[in-house]
Parts: C-alpha cells; sequence; structure tokens
C-alpha cells in the first residue's frame, strides 16, 4: 500500500511538474501582458509533434530535437505575437478570443498534417532507478530533473537579479517604463515568446513519456491555469508548487477514490484553497 | 536652442486642446508653464514627451524633429517627464526604486550585454557606479535618510521626490515636470523649491507646469501663460504674472 502511495506521490510530482512549466507560462504572460493565453497548451502540442517528428521522423538524437522543437515553437510564439496577441494586450476577453482560437487552428493544422493516430516516440531513455524498493523510470526522473531546473532557474533570474525585477516592474507600469527610456512592448514580445518556447519544453519532454494527439494540450492548459489560480497569479514559485499539488491531489485522490473522477479531486481542492485563500496559496495581493 | 516648440496644434476630435503653441527652452533655464485647468499644460507636456503625437506643428530637439517619436524614444534623447502622482511600488524600499530608474544608465553602460546580468545576478564593476550615483541623487532630493525605507510608508511630499529622484537618475538634459507642488504642504514646496534649483545648478534644463503660481513665480526664470490651449503671455516671469490678460484669465475680468 505504502509502495502504492509512494509511487503515486512521484507520479503526481512529474505531472505536476508539467503542469507547472505551463503554468509559469500563464503566469508570466497575464502579469506582464494582461492575457491569459489558453493557446500554450496548443504550443505544447505544437512541441510534442516538432519533437516526435525531428526524432522519430528526421532522425535526430533527442536532445537537439527537443532544442529544434523549443525553437520553433518559440518561432511560431513570436509571429503570433507579432500578428495578434500585441494588439490585444492588457485587453483580457480579446486576448482570450483570440487564444481559445489559435487552439482551433492549431488543432486543426496537426489534425490536417498527421491524423488523429496517435504517435508513440521510439524510447528515448529506457530503464529504471531502483531506489530503497522504489522503482522509478529513468526518463520520468530525467524530465521532472528539467522541469524543475527551469521553472527554478526562470525563478531565479527573475527574483534574485535587479534586471529581472527591474523588468517584472517595468511590465506592471508600461506608461511610466515608456518615460524612463524603456520599450515595453518588446519586453511584453519577450515574455509572450519565453512563455511559448517553455510550452514547447513541456510538450518535447511529454512527447518522451506518452502517446501525443492534436487534442493533448487542451487538458493541459486548463490544469496549467487552475494551478496558476491556485498558486496566486503572478507568482512564479507559486506556478510550480500549484502544478504539483494539484498533479499529487490528483493522483493520491485516484488511490483512494474512483479514479474516473480524478479530474475533479484537484478542482475540489482548487476550490477549498480559494474558501481559504481567495488570492491563491502564494499570491499576496487582496 | 535646447528645445523649440513651432506652431503646435493637437485637437481631440472637434476639440482643440492645445492651439498654434510656439516657445523654445534655452539650456540652463527654468521654465514655468501655467494657467487654469483645462487650459492645455498638460497636454503640452505630453506631446512634447511623446505621450501623445501633435496633430500639427512641430517639436524640435537640439535641431531634430521628435514629435513623431514614442515616448521611449524620446526618453532615451535625454528628456524625461515625472508624474503628477509618481507611479511607485508600496512593497519597495526607495533606493529600489531607483535601481529600476537606472535603466538608460546601464543600457548606454552594457548595450545587449545587460541580458547576461540576469545569468550573474548583479551588473558587476557597474553595481558601484550606480550605488554612488543613486546616493547623490537621493542626497540632491533630501531623501538619503529614506533610502532603505518603503515606497508605501512615505509621506506624499517624499513620493513626489522620489519620482524627481527617479527621473533624475535617467541622466535627462531636460527634466520636465508635471504639478511637482500639487498636494504639497508649505514647507515641502520649499523644500521642492531648494531642490529644484540645485538641480539647476547641477545642469539641469527644467521645464515646470503647476497651477501654483506663488512657488512657479519664485523659481522660474521664464513664464509661459496657456489659456484656451493657446499662449496668452510669455517673458520674464514677474511680467508674465503682472499680464492683466493672464490675471483675468486666474480671477476674472473685475479683478484685472
Amino acid at each position: 500500500m505504502s509502495q502504492l502511495i509512494i509511487g503515486q506521490l512521484l507520479n503526481g510530482v512529474i505531472v505536476g511538474s508539467l503542469y507547472g512549466i505551463i503554468a509559469l507560462g500563464v503566469t508570466l504572460t497575464f502579469g506582464l501582458t494582461g492575457i491569459v493565453n489558453f493557446a500554450l497548451g496548443a504550443f505544447m502540442m505544437l512541441g510534442a509533434y516538432a519533437t516526435w517528428y525531428l526524432y522519430d521522423v528526421l532522425g535526430w538524437p533527442y536532445v537537439p530535437a527537443v532544442f529544434g522543437a523549443v525553437i520553433a515553437v518559440g518561432i511560431i510564439g513570436y509571429l503570433c505575437d507579432r500578428a495578434l496577441f500585441q494588439f490585444t494586450r492588457g485587453n483580457l476577453v480579446n486576448g482570450l478570443l483570440v487564444s481559445i482560437g489559435m487552439i482551433s487552428v492549431f488543432e486543426a493544422l496537426v489534425l490536417a498534417a498527421f491524423t488523429t493516430t496517435p504517435r508513440d516516440l521510439t524510447y528515448v531513455l529506457p530503464g529504471a532507478l531502483h531506489v530503497g524498493g522504489l522503482i522509478l523510470p529513468k526518463i520520468k526522473v530525467a524530465v521532472c530533473g528539467v522541469f524543475l531546473a527551469v521553472i527554478f532557474g526562470t525563478y531565479f533570474a527573475l527574483t534574485r537579479t535587479w534586471l529581472g525585477r527591474a523588468a517584472f516592474s517595468y511590465a506592471q507600469n508600461p506608461e511610466a517604463a515608456a518615460l524612463m527610456g524603456i520599450r515595453t512592448g518588446r519586453l511584453q514580445t519577450i515574455v509572450v515568446v519565453y512563455s511559448t518556447a517553455l510550452a514547447g519544453l513541456g510538450g518535447g519532454l511529454y512527447a518522451s513519456m506518452y502517446s501525443i494527439d492534436p487534442t493533448i494540450g487542451s487538458g493541459y492548459v486548463l490544469k496549467a491555469v487552475e494551478a496558476a489560480i491556485l498558486a496566486g497569479i503572478g507568482s512564479v514559485i507559486g506556478a510550480l508548487g500549484g502544478g504539483i499539488i494539484l498533479g499529487v491531489s490528483e493522483n493520491i485522490g485516484s488511490v483512494f477514490l474512483p479514479s474516473a473522477f480524478r479530474d475533479a479531486y484537484g478542482l475540489v481542492f482548487l476550490i477549498a484553497i480559494l474558501l481559504v485563500r481567495p488570492s491563491g496559496l502564494f499570491g499576496d495581493r487582496s | 536652442m535646447l528645445l523649440d516648440i513651432q506652431g503646435l496644434i493637437k485637437r481631440f476630435g472637434g476639440l482643440t486642446a492645445v492651439s498654434n503653441v510656439s516657445f523654445g527652452i534655452e539650456r540652463g533655464e527654468i521654465v514655468g508653464i501655467f494657467g487654469p485647468n483645462g487650459s492645455g499644460k498638460t497636454t503640452t507636456l505630453n506631446l512634447i514627451a511623446g505621450i501623445l503625437q501633435p496633430t500639427e506643428g512641430s517639436i524640435l530637439w537640439k535641431g531634430n524633429e521628435i514629435g513623431r517619436l514614442a515616448s521611449f524614444e524620446v526618453a532615451q534623447q535625454g528628456l524625461i517627464k515625472t508624474f503628477q502622482n509618481p507611479q511607485l511600488f508600496p512593497e519597495l524600499t526607495v533606493a529600489q526604486h531607483m535601481r529600476i530608474a537606472c535603466h538608460l544608465h546601464i543600457k548606454r553602460a552594457l548595450g545587449i550585454g545587460r541580458v547576461l546580468t540576469l545569468l550573474r545576478g548583479t551588473p558587476g564593476e557597474l553595481d558601484g557606479v550606480l550605488t554612488r550615483k543613486i546616493d547623490q541623487m537621493l542626497e540632491l532630493c533630501r531623501l538619503a535618510d529614506k533610502r532603505g525605507e518603503v515606497a508605501g510608508a512615505l509621506s506624499y511630499g517624499s513620493e513626489k521626490m522620489l519620482g524627481v529622484a527617479m527621473g533624475m537618475v535617467c541622466e535627462p538634459e531636460l527634466l520636465l515636470l508635471d504639478e511637482p507642488a500639487s498636494g504639497l504642504g508649505n514647507d515641502e514646496i520649499s523644500n521642492l523649491d531648494a531642490v529644484l534649483r540645485d538641480l539647476r545648478t547641477h545642469g539641469v534644463t527644467l521645464c515646470i507646469i503647476d497651477h501654483k503660481v506663488g512657488f512657479l513665480g519664485r523659481l522660474a526664470d521664464r513664464a509661459i501663460a496657456l489659456h484656451h490651449g493657446a499662449i496668452i503671455a510669455v517673458g520674464k516671469t514677474t511680467d508674465v504674472l503682472d499680464n492683466s490678460a493672464v490675471v483675468e484669465a486666474y480671477l476674472g475680468k473685475k479683478h484685472a
């Protein structure tokens, strides 16, 4: 029994860190541009397909394939920002409509190109680690490690370096920043591109563990938005915490309760937290 | 001439907020622009700072047209505007605000290399330079003893002074001050007066808009009086304040 619970706990942490990396994109984009980018799930899916294409179809090694996918998704993110998102800055409703529309477009394009047949990557990192009687698939441990490194790296860059802190403050007050000589529009573009690249990375690593189809993104972006709200919008480290809490509560919940309702356990937890702390677990704004 | 404004017009739909305004500012001057509420002072300042684009007319900065530039480009040229109500972060300290405002200094010193400071955490040897510069500006603005205080705990007068200090750390040649004395008590105004005189001896040209005639009258070398978007008097401050059209605009006909 304890083996089962610990195993589910670890699964929860791994899935949760994937929620977390997309939630990080959600929270940064919202905090700095005022857009809730639901299309990040679609960018994750694009990252997964790009990785699959480079790795399995073109035969690249896995790590360069993920890098290639991240760059490709970042470029698509840049184009979307120039073509669409730059016109919806600070406009929640328009930003939402544009991002939801983009989900349909990207899913349809991938569907047309690769059909609905689920794709599986050839084993990237087979084998498992044996730690104190537990069996941990190596690939899941590696993926979880990469996610944690990226999230903590972003956290330290944004909160512990003065340039990161300054960037955060400039973005919160674009007019004042412009009068101090800062190109706030470019700063916001950087954030949109960074968050789409993060989603691409999430997708590229996801593809190494699970099979992919054109709709994988939509579930994850909903979880990521949940995680970001759970944590408190604007909290970088909270995005990770929120993601992991969500992942763990889903996985542990489905040990004791019917697993068909696993998505609900995280939501129940979210509602319970918001009743007690309306600004989220790590949010400090009331 | 540092700043030369010719035939400036700004219309908002059917309303002409600024109509055919022309004036110049020489290096080292303190120029006061005053007028009653709605006379076009703030619009004029926003046009110069690039927040608004003029409908017609030209704004020449050292002989180059800047009327169509975005506000960040105007700021990069050395024209900095402060806010009537400074835009501060309640949880950050005075010194941290000054750091945030150092962007242009850092950009000039490091160029694109400033991105690397995201990895290193601090700007290396530039750190000491910035700290000295910040201390100097805080000293100048009488805020040195408040450098560790969070902005949320400052008095309104200190908040406004911090706004001026943040403008100064952007290394302006011309500092545009939007109603620096509004909402201040008499002690705070005389403090502000002294600070602004010090800024001038520091080599900064000042353009101040305010409707506190007494404050501007003591400080400005030259004054420009606006009424209904047009200049009604321009010249030495004492002459402008005695001008009958100006008195009429402020107090009504029978006092003139």
